[in-house]
């Protein structure tokens, strides 16, 4: 009875009480709806039709027509609103907010069956004799986790593993979100500088947060950002470049009628050479301009910029140059990230795999019917055994719930494979009941004993065999621990929980 | 199945020895050979030995042969392996993987692919695994030691119940021979080790004790009966276990194994243990203890 009581836990910690459906995720700040839509918020529908998935929600969003009004259906409040052009796309419409699946169940599926990214990696000092030690490797892992928030994604792990050799090693895993953008913006070193005339003027210290979001310039269709420098770096800026310019620029009219590192600066007259502005993010061009003749002029007269603004190309490229600068650079003593492993999955694998596993679970229980009907006949045998096994799957499922354990495809073969388990200690209990009508002296509950200590050794041999599998110090086998733990977790709730209640059926069952 | 009246016997026990041991040669000489062809026992997949698995979405047919000559031509390298996956409901191809192994950059795999298959990689149609060298080495040697310390876990607790030399000794050996029939098995097939079938492996280990320990305590420590009306009897639970487990995996490598690479090598090499794991035990674990019986 206490199986009972069990189950039922089991059976309310899968659900999480929400419905499957679409939800808002992240509001993007230049959204209209930036401070009036919360996180977690359900979005119900969009123009009047029903949104219940992903799907949906992007065939309806692909139906916007820029300038027209939209009408979501969230919480049950209606929002109108004009549809903007994407910054990433002209042709799409926008209105600023990221969404995500709310699933109905609690359960955390990994990265497996979620899709998403993971990368290991290892800061590489400058000077390539320094040892990188603890404070190394947490300085990084912080401006990680500084980047990662500022791309506004919730579902990111940072992890410290170690191998037997004592290297420690960064692991960043991002489930649900995987793209290879993301893990160009992890490795990044995160490195600035502005150069004039090939010389460093500032670097990133100077730097103020925020940074801007990444505009579009219409005219020239590239993708600005702006950010702020403090006053020592304001200084240094003017003070060094107009040292640097010449006293009489050049007249030109276009950049070829200036020499090399020299570009065309128009005014309001003809234009001047001036020294180009460059500015670099780990040693990749990001940015390459005079400034405009106005603002030399405030120069020259003592006047120091405090504003500058980096132009790219693509959003994609903007982006990484605003998280980067945002949220800081990586120690100085580090020379670049390496990259020891990476895994991209994504998400319609991380989908097929659900629904093989699935399909296998019952494939497996539909297996374990047909043969222990053929065995025994008897369906007062057969369904207790069905029943039990299936109780078993569900509270190992549920238990892994409450305790927001990832499930990963090995997770899935574990648990699988503890259903072999269970009905091989159910058929020795079984059978060993059965057999009493051999033995002279039958004793029911000595027999249930004997059975019981089969069980338990039999048990035993595979915690012992999976327990290497779950000990931390093994970081490579990492993505084996699932299956381990699933493991000797089934087991144990077979030994404790369902093997005697079952035992206590069949008693009640056969034993007359 | 026939087998229902089937009983042992004093006789045709020592006579059916020739079986597991049979078995047995088979698999030494496929490890064997493996060696000598390849210079290890068992060749490694990426998981432990660094490389590049790319897995596509693609439903086309394709010949897989075709495939894999003209990716391994253009990128110089014969360490390389194509499988798929199907959807068995539909019975349609639902990816390709290709597998590279050593340090060929992931742009050039990625472009041999496109060439080959005539398709371009864009983020929704494909994922990717890299895995460093020096990482994968280090991965390796813990499987090893996990390897080891799970088969010396497994042999204490059995020690600790039966505290006899022999029925320990037994059994030991007996997971022994299961675990070679799986080596075997590998060879044969030129499956790789993966961080999937060191899992399955660690897993035998603590399964197939299971039915050697019903057998040893039916020998030893039951007492009522003839020895081998007992043994009868074990057997008939033994091969209920056995096909009960047999036939969970059979579901899980059909189902699951053809959706995803991982659950089918994890369900293959527990259906070959447990396989083996039959005349193993009831044949050749039981000719060792009743011959110390007598």
């Amino acid at each position: 009875m206490v199986l009972l009581i069990f189950l039922v836990i089991a059976v309310l910690a899968i659900p999480s009480f929400k419905p499957d459906g679409v939800a808002v995720a992240y509001v993007a700040p230049d959204s209209q709806f930036f401070e009036t839509l919360q996180p977690g918020s359900m979005i119900n529908s969009i123009n009047g039709v029903t949104i219940t998935t992903l799907d949906e929600y992007a065939a309806e969003f692909s139906k916007l027509k820029i300038g027209e009004n939209v009408t979501l259906d969230i919480e049950g409040i209606q929002y109108k609103t004009p549809v903007e052009p994407n910054p990433r796309n002209q042709e799409m419409g926008y209105i600023g907010i990221n969404v995500m699946t709310t699933k109905s169940t609690k359960l955390e599926q990994g990265l497996d069956l979620q899709g998403g990214a993971r990368v290991v990696l290892r800061p590489v000092p400058a000077n390539e004799s320094a040892i990188v030690d603890d404070e190394l490797i947490d300085t990084t892992t912080s401006v990680l986790m500084a980047r990662m928030n500022a791309y506004g994604l919730k579902n990111v792990v940072i992890r410290k593993i170690q191998d037997v050799n004592g290297l420690t090693y960064v692991e960043v895993e991002m489930a649900g979100e995987g793209s290879e953008n993301v893990v160009d913006i992890v490795k990044s070193v995160g490195l600035f500088e502005l150069k004039v005339l090939n010389e460093t003027i500032i670097t990133g210290d100077s730097i103020v947060p925020p940074i801007g979001e990444p505009q579009r310039d219409s005219r020239s269709g590239l993708w600005q950002i702006a950010f702020a420098i403090n006053n020592d770096g304001a200084r240094t800026l003017r003070e060094s470049y107009v040292e640097m310019a010449p006293q009489t620029p050049t007249v030109c009219t276009t950049d070829e009628d200036c020499e090399p590192s020299y570009a065309c600066s128009r005014g309001a007259a003809a234009g001047s050479c001036l020294p180009k502005i460059e500015m670099f993010l780990d040693d990749a061009l990001q940015y390459s301009a005079p400034p405009a003749q106005a603002l030399f002029e405030t120069w020259k007269y003592g006047e120091e910029s405090k504003n500058l603004l980096v132009q790219t190309n693509k959003f994609e490229d903007a982006q990484k140059v605003k998280i980067v600068l945002e949220a800081g650079r990586l120690p100085k003593d580090v020379k670049e990230l390496r990259v020891f492993s990476q895994d991209y999955v994504d998400s319609k694998l991380g989908a097929g795999f659900v629904r093989g596993a699935i399909y296998a679970g019952l494939a497996a229980i539909i297996a374990v019917f047909l043969v222990v009907l053929i065995r025994y006949r008897k369906m007062k045998v057969v369904l207790p055994i069905i029943f039990v096994d299936v109780a078993e799957l569900v509270i190992i499922i549920g238990f892994a719930a409450m305790i927001k354990w990832s499930i990963d495809l090995p997770a899935i073969a574990g648990m699988i494979a503890v259903l072999g388990t269970a009905v091989d200690q159910q058929i020795v209990i079984t059978d060993q009941i059965l057999s009493g009508e051999y033995e002279q002296s039958y004793n029911l509950k000595k027999s249930v004993k004997t059975a019981f200590k089969i069980v338990i050794i039999a048990a035993s041999t595979t915690i012992a065999a999976m327990i290497p599998l779950a000990y931390p110090g093994f970081t490579g086998l990492y993505a084996l621990r699932g299956f381990a733990i699933v493991t000797i977790l089934g087991v144990l709730i077979g030994l404790l929980i369902t093997r005697p209640a079952f035992a206590r059926m069949i008693e009640i069952l056969l034993g007359e | 199945m026939g087998i229902k009246d089937f009983k042992l016997t004093r006789k045709n026990l020592r006579k059916l020895i020739v079986i597991p041991l049979a078995l047995l040669a088979i698999a030494l000489f496929f490890i064997g050979s493996s060696y000598v062809q390849e210079g290890q026992f068992l060749k490694r997949g990426i998981d432990l030995e660094g490389g590049v698995q790319i897995t596509v979405h693609h439903s086309q047919k394709t010949d897989l042969d075709l495939v894999k000559s003209k990716i391994s031509e253009e990128l110089g390298t014969t360490d390389l392996d194509i499988v798929t996956t199907t959807n068995p409901a539909t019975r349609q191809q639902e990816t390709i993987i290709v597998s590279v192994g050593g340090e060929i950059a992931e742009e050039k795999i990625s472009t041999a692919i496109e060439s080959a298959l005539g398709i371009t990689l864009s983020p929704q149609t494909y994922s990717i695994r890299v895995l460093g060298p020096a990482l994968a080495s280090s991965f390796w040697n813990q499987a090893k030691w996990a390897f080891m310390f799970a088969f010396l876990f497994m042999a204490g607790v059995v020690a600790f119940y039966f505290r006899k030399p022999l029925p320990t000794v037994a059994i030991l050996v007996s997971t022994t021979y299961d675990l070679l029939i799986i080596f075997g098995f590998m060879a044969l097939t030129g499956m790789h080790l993966s961080l999937a079938t060191i899992a399955a492996v660690l897993m035998i280990i603590g399964y197939s004790v299971d039915t050697n320990i019903l057998l040893t305590n039916k020998i030893l420590r039951e007492r009522d009966g003839d020895l081998f009306e007992r043994i009868n009897r074990g057997l008939k639970t033994g091969l209920t276990m056995s096909a009960s487990t047999i036939s969970v995996l059979l579901a899980l490598f059909l189902v699951g194994g053809a959706y995803s690479i991982v659950l089918r090598q994890i369900s293959t090499i527990l259906l070959v243990g447990l396989l083996a794991d039959i005349p193993n035990t009831w044949l050749l674990n039981a000719n060792i203890l009743t011959w110390h019986r007598e």
